[in-house]
């Protein structure tokens, strides 16, 4: 009797164990839990506590927006249903307990089993995101097909209500993007040069007197070529956030040609934060 | 309506003034930190801060003077004013005196301490003044004050009436112990008027002038001084240097006799009766750590500002850059840890920084970069000169046009920045990279104001011609361009107005009015007595330079030619008189003459210690030189005593030596050479090289280069 209760309690801290949060303390239909819903499991659970391995978390109130079932099924009903059920979480003293009782070994398997199961969840998660894209397009495209019915309907002088109409369309053929929404162009300009001010302050506060040589701003920004590297570089200078020094030796002595930048009469291959 | 009254509007009057007074815009560059036009177009607000971080930097060596020395770069692009902001701290009005060091050459052949303490003894002794004063008078006054001060506080009451014979009577009076409180009273009076802080702005001779009017004869002082420098300095070694400088220091401002301080800083500090016989290295460093304490005591900050150091390290073309880069920084880095309370200035093009400095041992990056805490500012551990904004850039703009629309008895009434308009200015603010691309285009906007339609039509549809057409091509930043074209560059053509053969208004570089000036001011630095003497390395490295230049520019005298040179061979262990500028000169179809060219400045009892060195040189194994050539001040060419026996033994030995009689004038060109190169190269765009100076060299230094030649027949 005292084994079965000992492997219960040694199973249950070991899927504690490999759990980053807190997990329902018996198991259900719909969710397994640290112990079995019986009166062995129950009693295994008691003594866990009695002894410190676990601690009981109080479970997550549940959200307007849950409750009103606005965010998706599923996730939403686990939650109701977790929110009566205790909540346990593994203590130090249980871990080392765990660590005394069984080999290491067998923890990590628990871990990598663990891993698997987050992993089938995220695969379907992808899943689910990937349908729900394939329904947006196919939206779009009867969208589309009903606005080009109405443009040709109402011509090029048609009633003022269909300026809304019109500049959804245009959206549309923008490649589905409304006026209000930013270009993703534009987006990755700002991207860039958030990531090259940033390169460029850390270079400052690193301690260094001299100027940033542009290779090195390159490696440290996400650009996918040294074209738009050298736009976001003209741009920033435009926008009087940043110095473009030149290089002053002989031409042939630049170290690495590629990333210098002919600005003005200048070549420059170096900058520096504007303050 | 009167005729006159048509013609004469302001503007047109102003136009017609300008036109007259000539473009203020022509000064676009410092040549150097002592070039005068700095002064006359000085705006304070420009880097205004960052004038104050260097002044508190010279601060902190005022107040606490064995600070450890440390560096600050100073950076900035070509053109972005750092020469000025140089100037402004040595010659401007804020903050107390200094010492300001500017070495106009590099000297990579020596070591980096030598280098540097001749630079020190030549600023010391030289002619130059810094804040309207010679060094060596602000120096020697403040510190025959104090010397005098405690010296007379220390005299009984017999000694203080021993002071001021009585005449006559009065000697009679005295010995009966009668009419001694004049003399104590005048004695007072003496020592409050030296403790007295010098009256602002500092003017030499204070202390004479207060001697004179106390009644003691400057002779007398000198004896009072230099017995309580014996009786307070130590006989070792460094107060035995100390004692030397005191007392040259001591003579120079009370007898106006600077030559007893030149020949010990140059001479005597090798001579001392040493038990053990230093190094060159350890002479070296004993001397400048005397000179240093000395300055130290008087609360003088030493401040070394090496200005445009692309000039002073790519000075020589063919050299290995990173080399001599390396060789200097480590240098200083040296200095740093071998002398306290130097500051060491950097004024560097951001560029050369830039290429040179991440490739430095990483210990010497870790010195240059060491922070530098200064009350009130802060931690600093560069500066950065950028491009001024818009309205700085009118205020230079007033400042040069000012002095010319000043004369205007209504002046009030015009736009202060006549003939331009706020969008003229605006527009050069916004599109030109530096400070001087400024200047420049706005020379050229004044031109074409002011000049470029002055010979037809009238002056109101000039001025409105000029306001709508005259904007400068911008470089960068054309906002009418397509939006593919990222960078334009602007070839400019000659103003399209001028006929052929008409004069450009523009004004032309002449290289012959350069050396000029650039001979009158190195002139002016070498006329003080002990001068020449102190400026010994600094004319040896002009002689370098020279000959280096002629080799690079393909001078010839006579049939002669340079085939090698090398500018400066230090050999022996005297620090200043062994060095020679090696040249070989070679005929056709013949073998080239090793040539060793000397200064022999050595007076007194130098002379003969001065050429017994350089003789040595024809001594050496293997032989370097074949001949050698001493260049010599023309007042004192002939030799006698020792220094005839050491001439005549050299030849009974069968050696090839020849005396040069050289004037001021031609010791002045070797010492002009370094600053004019410099200063072409620095009015030059770009990337431009220099011009052949061949025939310049040929016109103006013909006689000078006879002299370091082999003899040429007829």
């Amino acid at each position: 009797m005292a084994d079965k209760s000992n492997q219960l309690v040694l199973t249950a801290l070991s899927r504690a164990a490999a759990t980053a949060g807190a997990v329902p303390l018996y198991g259900s239909k719909a969710q397994a839990g640290l112990f079995p819903n019986n009166a062995a499991g129950k009693q295994a659970a008691q003594r866990c506590q009695e002894d410190g391995y676990l601690c009981l978390v109080p479970a997550p109130e549940a959200t307007p927006s849950d409750s009103n079932g606005e965010t998706g099924g599923a996730i939403t009903l686990v939650k109701k249903k977790t929110a009566n059920v205790p909540l346990g979480a593994i203590t130090e003293k249980g871990l080392t307990y765990l660590l005394s009782q069984v080999s290491p070994r067998q923890v990590l398997e628990d871990f990598v089993r663990a891993l698997e199961g987050r992993q089938n969840q995220v695969d379907a998660l992808l899943h689910l995101a990937r349908q729900v894209q394939q329904g947006i397009e196919a939206m779009k495209t009867n969208v589309d097909k009903v606005l080009q019915q109405i443009c040709k309907l109402e011509g090029p002088s048609g009633p003022g209500a269909a300026g809304h109409l019109k500049a959804l369309f245009a959206g549309f053929l923008n490649d589905g993007d409304s006026p209000r929404s930013t270009p993703p162009a534009a987006t990755n300009d700002t991207a860039l040069h958030d990531t090259l001010l940033a390169g460029l302050t850390r270079w400052q506060q690193s301690g260094a007197t001299e100027d940033c040589p542009l290779p090195h701003l390159y490696r440290q920004a996400s650009a996918r070529s040294i074209g738009q590297f050298h736009d976001a570089l003209r741009q920033l200078h435009e926008l009087r956030k940043i110095y473009l020094h030149p290089w002053t030796g002989p031409l042939y002595d630049i170290p690495e040609p590629p990333y210098a930048l002919l600005i003005g009469h200048e070549i420059a291959y170096y900058a520096s934060i504007r303050k | 309506m009167s005729t006159a009254a048509a013609v004469h509007t302001l503007p047109e009057r102003a136009l017609e003034l300008l036109r007259r007074t000539g473009n203020p815009f022509r000064n676009y560059f410092a040549r150097n930190p002592d070039d005068e036009v700095c002064a006359l177009y000085h705006v304070p607000e420009l880097f205004v801060r960052e004038r104050e971080q260097l002044l508190s930097v010279v601060d902190l060596y005022r107040y606490a003077p064995t600070t450890h020395s440390e560096v600050v770069p100073v950076l900035g692009s070509k053109g972005s004013g750092k020469t000025h902001l140089l100037h402004s701290i040595k010659h401007g009005p804020d903050g107390a005196w200094q010492l300001l060091v500017t070495p106009g050459t590099y000297q990579r052949d020596t070591d980096f301490l030598e280098y540097l303490l001749f630079q020190l003894i030549d600023t010391l002794l030289g002619g130059g003044k810094q804040k309207n004063t010679r060094p060596l008078e602000y120096i020697g006054e403040q510190l025959v004050r104090r010397l005098l001060c405690d010296a007379l506080k220390g005299l009984s009451p017999q000694q203080r009436l021993d002071l001021f014979p009585a005449p006559g009577l009065g000697r009679w009076a005295r010995r009966l112990g009668l009419g001694g409180s004049q003399a104590q009273e005048r004695t007072q009076w003496l020592t409050e008027s030296l403790t007295r802080p010098c009256p602002l702005p500092f003017q030499a001779g204070s202390v004479v002038r207060a001697c004179g009017e106390a009644g003691i004869e400057p002779a007398k002082a000198l004896d009072l001084v230099c017995a309580h420098i014996s009786r307070i300095e130590k006989h070792d070694t460094a107060g035995l240097m100390r004692r030397h400088i005191l007392e040259g220091l001591a003579r120079a401002v009370l007898l106006h006799d600077e030559s007893e301080l030149a020949s010990f800083l140059t001479y005597g500090f090798a001579e001392l009766d040493f038990h053990v016989r230093p190094t060159r290295q350890d002479l070296v460093l004993a001397l400048f750590k005397a000179i240093m304490q000395v300055l130290q005591e008087l609360n003088v900050p030493v401040v070394v500002a090496f200005d445009q150091l692309e000039d002073l390290l790519l000075a020589r073309r063919s050299d290995d850059s990173h080399r001599t880069a390396e060789s200097f920084f480590a240098g200083i880095v040296q200095a740093m840890h071998q002398i306290d309370g130097i500051s060491f200035l950097i004024f560097a093009e951001r560029g050369l920084w830039n290429r040179f400095v991440p490739s430095l041992d990483g210990y010497i990056r870790d010195r240059l970069n060491n922070p530098i805490h200064l009350p009130n500012h802060g931690t600093i551990k560069t500066l950065r000169l950028e491009a001024p904004p818009l309205d700085l850039v009118r205020r230079i703009v007033e400042a040069r046009l000012r002095p010319a629309l000043e004369k205007l008895s209504d002046c009030a009434d015009l736009s202060p920045i006549f003939p331009f308009t706020e969008e003229q200015i605006a527009l050069v603010a916004r599109t030109e990279p530096t400070l001087r691309d400024m200047l420049q285009q706005f020379r050229h906007l004044f031109d074409r104001i002011v000049y470029g339609a002055s010979e037809t039509g009238d002056a109101n549809s000039q001025r409105k011609q000029g306001e709508e057409t005259s904007l400068p091509t911008p470089r960068i930043g054309d906002t009418n361009l397509p939006p593919e074209v990222k960078s334009v560059i602007v070839v400019e053509t000659p103003t399209a107005g001028l006929q052929q053969g008409e004069e450009s208004p523009l004004p032309t570089l002449r290289v012959g009015d350069l050396w000029d000036q650039e001979l009158r001011t190195a002139r002016r630095k070498l006329e003080p007595e002990g001068a020449l003497t102190g400026a010994t390395r600094e004319l040896q490295s002009g002689l370098g330079t020279f000959l280096q230049l002629g080799f690079e520019h393909g001078v010839k005298v006579g049939p002669w030619r340079l085939h090698h040179v090398v500018p400066e061979w230090t050999f022996g262990e005297h620090p200043t008189y062994g060095v020679l500028t090696i040249a070989h000169w070679v005929c056709k179809d013949g073998q080239p003459w090793k040539v060793g060219i000397g200064l022999f400045l050595g007076r007194g009892p130098a002379k003969p210690r001065d050429l017994s060195t350089k003789l040595a040189a024809l001594e050496v194994e293997p032989s370097v030189i074949d001949h050698l050539i001493l260049l010599r001040p023309e007042d004192d060419l002939t030799l006698s005593g020792k220094s005839k026996a050491l001439w005549q033994e050299a030849e009974r030995r069968g050696r090839h030596a020849r005396l040069e009689p050289v004037s001021l004038d031609g010791f002045a060109a070797l010492s002009a050479l370094p600053r004019f190169v410099a200063s072409l190269t620095e009015s030059l765009p770009e990337g431009q090289p220099l011009p052949n100076l061949a025939d310049l060299l040929q016109e103006k230094c013909e006689k000078l280069l006879e002299q370091v030649c082999m003899p040429v027949q007829g």
